[in-house]
């Protein structure tokens, strides 16, 4: 029984340093100075520090672009999928009408698409209205598999709501509407901000799209951008290095104040159904 | 349901709360996939205009279905979903099990799972490619440090490498998502049945086999159907680790519809790629909608 529980420890030990050891070892490498960098370095601890990779991401290549593009795309994305789902999922939750089970299979069903099959229709649409390379193509790109989504975590989240204060409402005569603004959408906000959490990551972290639907370094989002880092016969490692710890950095934070809303989203369809 | 929250003018506020979503999803989902659809029948190539456009019928089709190159493309992509994804459920599955038993569900091993899941897919292939850069990687030099490489090792100079490298990266990116969700699984069995098995006997192999499975099967397979869409459409992380190179050997059926489309502007060729992909993966969602059962009463 104690060996086992040793066994148990040390391997979950192992899995999440695993888990860390890649974050660790970019931070450490983007500080190294590029004399060092494309040595073999084994001593875990470098033995100089350099902050000149980050100096040269923000002045050399505007990277802050980069990271304004990525927080202007994913902010306007979310905003718009939490207005226009939480409208559709009160719906889907709460009223009745008929064929009801099948739109929400039918949005499921979108959500699930390959993105890559919309790519050639939507490059063609961009392209003749010359939105490629602007927020709104990647916005209304990203609205194809996000909202969908958040549609289905928001009904899943007012589901949750107490159908009693919505009654008691109801009887003191308030309409469909009011009942809505008043009542449930204010009590199921924790549920939209997860949703919002939720949503904002996964448009954060887009590549295809991204890469699809821009041409040039200044309309770039971050993930884009950090892989254009390469040239044909360079790769700016240190650079690259310190692009990830920058971008790394506010997802860890987030991901430590903001875990239990996190987890709550990403279970919210699958167990609650 | 009830049918006293269903006021007489339910179903017209119910069209009305809808109607912008839906119509959003129509003008950017549904129709340019059908788009896609009619593209697909048609010759369209950017590049070589004086090549005209117009409809081929099923051409594109007849056309992929005796390439070698998509035949390869079809192959990795499956081998790619199947082994990745049968990788994460088993080790996800142990992690699962490890975490919950020894009671370390602590906010540090939250944020431990969710930091891969929350970075994007191409930053976490980009520090892989750092870890195993030949010339000055950590991994390739701890291995020539145990004696096991030696300078020739380029991992991704060779299939059979590469494969290694993108499965293992993906491997790692995704299975703490699965431990996730089967965590959260496994936290709303309740103990007291676990108390009752180990009262009549049952061994603990045999409280896994017909408690623990059984009751986890709902978050089991909701994860494991989510992953295998997601592995399924796998494209960034081929795009960034490999480029589907050395040769065409890691090409996924996703990045060989991007390179038709965006770089030999082939978009009737392409999107043919595109439907293929869709109709693999909408009997993959279809599998999704069974497994859920969507009964309108769940709540």
């Amino acid at each position: 029984m104690k060996r086992q529980n040793i066994l148990i420890y040390t391997a979950l030990a192992l899995f999440i340093a695993v888990n860390f050891f890649p974050f660790f070892w970019t931070f450490l490498s983007s500080l190294k100075p590029a004399t060092r960098m494309f040595a073999y370095d084994p001593p875990l601890w470098p033995r100089a520090f350099s902050w000149e990779n980050y100096r040269a991401i923000f002045t050399e290549r505007n990277f802050q672009v980069n990271i304004l593009n990525s927080l202007i795309v994913a902010g306007g994305a979310s905003f718009f999928c939490v207005a226009l789902g939480a409208l559709a999922a009160y719906a889907l939750a709460r009223l009745a009408f008929r064929g009801k089970t099948l739109l929400l299979g039918g949005i499921l069903v979108i959500s699930l698409f390959p993105p890559v099959a919309l790519v050639s229709p939507l490059f063609l649409f961009f392209r003749k209205l010359g939105l490629i390379n602007t927020y709104q193509a990647l916005i209304l790109s990203y609205l194809t598999f996000a909202l969908p989504l958040t549609i289905w975590l928001l009904t899943a989240f007012f589901r949750q709501v107490p159908w009693e204060l919505e009654d008691a409402a109801r009887l003191d005569g308030a309409g469909t509407w009011q009942v809505f603004w008043h009542v449930s959408l204010p009590l199921a906000a924790p549920g939209v901000f997860t949703a919002a959490i939720l949503t904002f990551i996964y448009c954060w972290n887009e590549f295809l799209f991204a890469l699809a639907f821009t041409t040039n370094d200044q309309s770039r989002t971050i993930p884009v951008a950090i892989v254009m880092f390469s040239g044909y016969h360079t790769t700016p490692w240190g650079q690259i290095l310190a692009a990830v710890t920058v971008v790394t950095v506010p997802v860890a934070l987030m991901v430590l104040l903001l875990q239990r809303r996190i987890i709550s989203g990403l279970t919210a369809g699958a167990l609650k159904g | 349901m009830r049918s006293l929250a269903a006021p007489d003018r339910s179903s017209f506020w119910a069209a009305l709360f809808l109607a912008p979503a839906l119509a959003v999803i129509a003008v950017v989902a549904l129709y340019p996939l059908g788009y896609t659809l009619w593209l697909s029948f048609q010759q369209k190539i950017i590049k070589l205009p004086w090549l005209g456009s117009g409809w081929v019928g099923l051409d594109h089709y007849r056309e992929l279905l005796s390439e070698p190159r998509f035949w390869r493309a079809f192959f990795n992509t499956w081998m790619f979903t199947i082994v990745s994804v049968a990788l994460e459920l088993v080790l996800g599955l142990l992690a699962a099990l490890a975490i919950h038993r020894a009671r370390l569900l602590t906010g540090l091993t939250r944020a431990a799972l969710l930091l891969p899941w929350a970075i994007p897919e191409v930053v976490a292939a980009v520090m892989w490619l750092f870890l195993i850069n030949p010339a000055f990687g950590l991994i390739p030099g701890f291995l020539r440090n145990l004696g096991f490489a030696d300078n020739s090792l380029v991992f991704l100079a060779h299939p059979v490498t590469a494969w290694t490298v993108v499965i293992a990266t993906d491997v790692w990116k995704n299975t703490p998502f699965m431990t996730l969700m089967l965590l959260a699984g496994l936290q709303v069995i309740p103990e007291d049945l676990y108390e009752a098995a180990a009262l009549d006997g049952a061994t603990g192999w045999q409280a896994f086999w017909r408690l623990t499975l059984p009751l986890l099967k709902p978050a089991l397979l909701v994860a494991l159907i989510f992953r295998t869409s997601q592995a399924f459409m796998v494209f960034g992380h081929i795009y960034t680790l490999t480029g589907g190179g050395p040769g065409n050997a890691t090409e996924s059926l996703a990045f060989l519809a991007y390179q038709a489309i965006l770089n030999d502007m082939r978009f009737g060729y392409g999107s043919a790629i595109c439907i293929l992909i869709f109709l693999s993966s909408f009997i993959l969602a279809l599998l999704y909608l069974r497994v859920l059962g969507l009964g309108e009463g769940r709540r």
